[in-house]
């Protein structure tokens, strides 16, 4: 994990004294409160339906077990005592006190936290893999690269006032857990013919209101032009995207308008004077980077002699057994497993987690995965490390604490943005919704025999639970001040990656949970040996599901 | 009357801001201190202390050449603080036009972009008669390093640590 050094910490600590003089000034009324928006939101702070609410940046989503407790602390005593893991690995606060933001700043600083840009039209917290440095399919390493590209853009003078907000994705795996095709940029680490490492470049994707699957601009980037290419992106984007229309600003509209053959045109121009300046990248830079993604201190072991006690449980155990063909996910060293802990058991809202056992959390990171965990954009914890001969008194102890919820990839692991209960966005609120889902589907045998299913629900367009790409998507809709929620199927983030399409007219609240019944059920009876649910959608089309839903509905 | 960041001074601003070709033709360019739109001095680009040019924020970034170079004072004015457009304006002006005399921020830019102005090439900022420029002279000095390039430094902090 990435260590600050003096350069980072005094960076950090002038933001913060920098955010602190600000707030004085907008409490004593010299700032006012348009000008305060940006500034604001530049350092995480909306002002939501019910109170502020403060986004952390959790970059590319690792956390180490002090920052976990300071996180827990802070939720302790500025907040309520619980805290949210966003769709971006990010945590979110939801009731500090806006005179006590800088304070809290302040206390995230001393564990090399903070929350900047994680709002605002900048560029934002960079995301990847949550199974980074640690997936058997893994080509390169990510880490390094949302490291270099966090430095970068951290405090980018060029690009702080954007047409609109900018994300970008970095991946480095055969399959793409980052939904990169769905970012403003997406990265996807490969190597050529020489065996050099580069990045396959794509630009444009992303959700919304108009949901775009983003385009290949470069096939091959060489790693050390990384950030003189992502420069000349941006200062394309700043100077030609539209400003007149906050929904028509982002990039992926400037490359539909623009075509993408005289996009990357204007972005090579300016990338010829930038590409030999002194932002191309070092090796030494590049290794440096690297030198703090290095392997933990791994024991050698013998995968079979390891499992084998645990092969013995699961054969005893079936709640043990389900868990571990759904939580526990394979590793790259022989030996170890990655362990996905469900921050989605029936109730909870998805993705919220208590002061203790963020705490309990950072325990288990200590004694069982070298101190550190991952957040996930699909709302849970990882712990990347564990030695598979713990795996039995693991379960345990997640299942006394509420992790160890079997539902990992399953209908009920669903995606759900903190909706009309917090934002002051939402058409509608989302987690009800969830929640009711959740308690139809809470027979387990039954939903590991759908199989891999994401639904995925947002309470508004702007889409922050990912609606467009779940298998199943629900999105909450005005209908004369009244709360609808819109189906969508046939949604894909991973690598074939596409768009869900909508099922018809919205249902009300009483008639989602239903809805997705009736889907499900056509899915079961039409489904070929062990086909799944996007695989059965993909052969059958909308119709028969479309048939099923409105005539019960009718 | 305005004043003049510059310099880590204050000082008064003396610049009238001539926005249209008709009011440059109606004015005796002699009279005072001048900022005219980009083509008028393209006209007759001669060098003078007294006129600069003045560059709305939707000038396109291809208007922008080498000629710029032989100017002593050049002026970009922000509309709304939320339009970043003039943060790389500047900076296209100072790294490949190789502009290097007095880049002016005016217009709706507000306090606290001073310092991100600064690392993008502007080095004199036009602000309103009662602005406390104390205050702002602080906000000018906000971070003692940074992370990226850019004009202030053209190394990133990568090449210095
Ligand atoms: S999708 Fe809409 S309702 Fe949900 S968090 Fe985002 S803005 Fe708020």
């Amino acid at each position: 994990m990435y260590v600050y050094d003096e350069h980072d910490r005094q960076l950090i600590a002038q933001r913060v004294a920098q955010f602190r003089r600000q707030t004085e000034r907008y409490l004593e009324g010299s700032l006012p409160a348009e000008q305060f928006l940006p500034i604001r939101l530049q350092n995480g702070l909306y002002v939501q339906r019910l109170a502020p609410m403060l986004r952390i940046a959790v970059p590319y989503g690792l956390l180490n077990s002090r920052q976990l407790r300071k996180l827990a602390h802070i939720s302790r005593h500025y907040d309520k005592g619980y805290v949210h893991v966003t769709t971006r690995q990010n945590i979110q606060f939801n009731w500090p006190a806006l005179e006590e933001v800088p304070n809290i700043l302040e206390e995230l600083a001393d564990v090399e936290m903070h929350a900047v840009q994680t709002s605002g039209n900048c560029i934002r917290n960079t995301t990847t893999d949550h199974f980074a440095g640690v997936a058997p399919d893994e080509l390169i390493d990510p880490r390094p690269y949302c490291e270099i590209i966090r430095q970068w853009s951290t405090f980018h003078p060029e690009y702080a006032f954007l047409p609109r907000k900018f994300k970008i994705a970095v991946s480095g795996s055969d399959e793409d857990r980052a939904a990169i095709r769905f970012h403003d940029i997406g990265l996807q680490l490969v190597t050529n013919n020489e065996g050099e490492i580069g990045f396959t470049v794509m630009v444009g994707g992303g959700l919304g209101r108009t949901p775009v699957i983003g385009k290949v601009i470069r096939e091959f980037l060489p790693e050390h032009d990384l950030l003189t290419y992502l420069e000349a992106i941006l200062r394309v984007y700043n100077l030609r995207g539209r400003r007149d229309n906050k929904y028509k600003a982002r990039i992926k509209i400037l490359v539909n308008a623009m075509g993408i053959e005289a996009f990357s045109e204007a972005v090579e121009q300016t990338w010829q004077k930038l590409q030999d300046s002194p932002t191309r990248l070092t090796d030494k830079e590049i290794k440096r980077t690297k030198s703090f993604f290095t392997e933990p201190d791994y024991q050698s072991f013998d995968d079979t002699a390891e499992m084998a006690e645990i092969n013995r449980l699961r054969g005893e155990n079936t709640a043990f057994a389900h868990w571990l063909a759904h939580n526990v996910h394979p590793h790259r060293m022989a030996g170890y497993r990655a362990i996905t802990l469900s921050l989605k058991p029936t109730g909870v809202a998805p993705g919220d987690i208590t002061d203790s056992q963020l705490e309990t959390i950072a325990n288990l990171a200590d004694e069982y995965s070298f101190g550190e965990v991952r957040t996930t954009h699909l709302q849970n914890m990882v712990l990347g490390d564990v030695p598979a001969h713990k795996l039995y008194e693991l379960w345990q102890t997640l299942s006394t604490h509420g992790f160890a919820t079997a539902n990992v990839g399953t209908l009920t692991d669903m995606i759900c943005c903190p909706g009309g209960d917090f934002c002051s966005l939402a058409n509608a609120k989302s987690i009800p919704v969830a929640e009711a889902i959740q308690r139809e589907f809470d027979n387990l045998d039954y939903l590991y025999d759908l199989g891999p299913l994401d639904l995925n629900i947002s309470g508004c367009m702007n889409a922050c639970g990912h609606h467009h790409v779940g298998h199943i998507g629900i999105l909450g809709v005005d209908k004369k001040g009244e709360e609808f929620y819109q189906i969508q199927l046939g949604g894909n983030a991973k690598n074939n990656a596409a768009l869900a399409k909508v099922l018809g007219p919205a249902f009300s609240r009483a008639e989602v949970t239903n809805a997705v019944k009736t889907i499900i059920n056509v899915y079961l009876e039409q489904r070929q040996s062990d086909e799944s649910f996007l695989d059965a959608y993909n052969r059958l089309g909308l119709a028969p599901f479309k048939e099923r839903v409105y005539a019960k509905a009718n | 009357m305005p004043k003049l960041i510059k310099n880590g001074t204050t000082e008064a601003f003396h610049w009238q801001i001539l926005r249209d070709s008709d009011a440059v033709s109606a004015t005796d360019l002699n009279s005072g201190q001048y900022l005219i739109p980009l083509n008028d001095w393209l006209a007759a680009p001669t060098p003078s202390r007294n006129v600069g040019v003045w560059l709305a924020i939707d000038t396109q970034p291809e208007e922008l050449t080498k000629a710029l170079k032989n100017l002593e004072t050049i002026a970009i004015e922000f509309g709304s603080f939320m339009d970043g457009r003039g943060f790389s304006l500047a900076h296209i002006l100072r790294e490949d036009c190789d502009f290097s005399g007095e880049l002016q921020a005016a217009g709706g830019f507000m306090q606290d972009q001073l310092f991100y102005l600064k690392r993008c090439g502007f080095n004199a900022f036009v602000v309103p008669d009662d602005a406390d420029t104390d205050s702002m002279l602080v906000s000018l000095g906000d971070f003692s390093d940074s992370y990226q390039a850019a004009c202030d430094e053209p190394r990133p902090l990568f090449r210095r640590r």
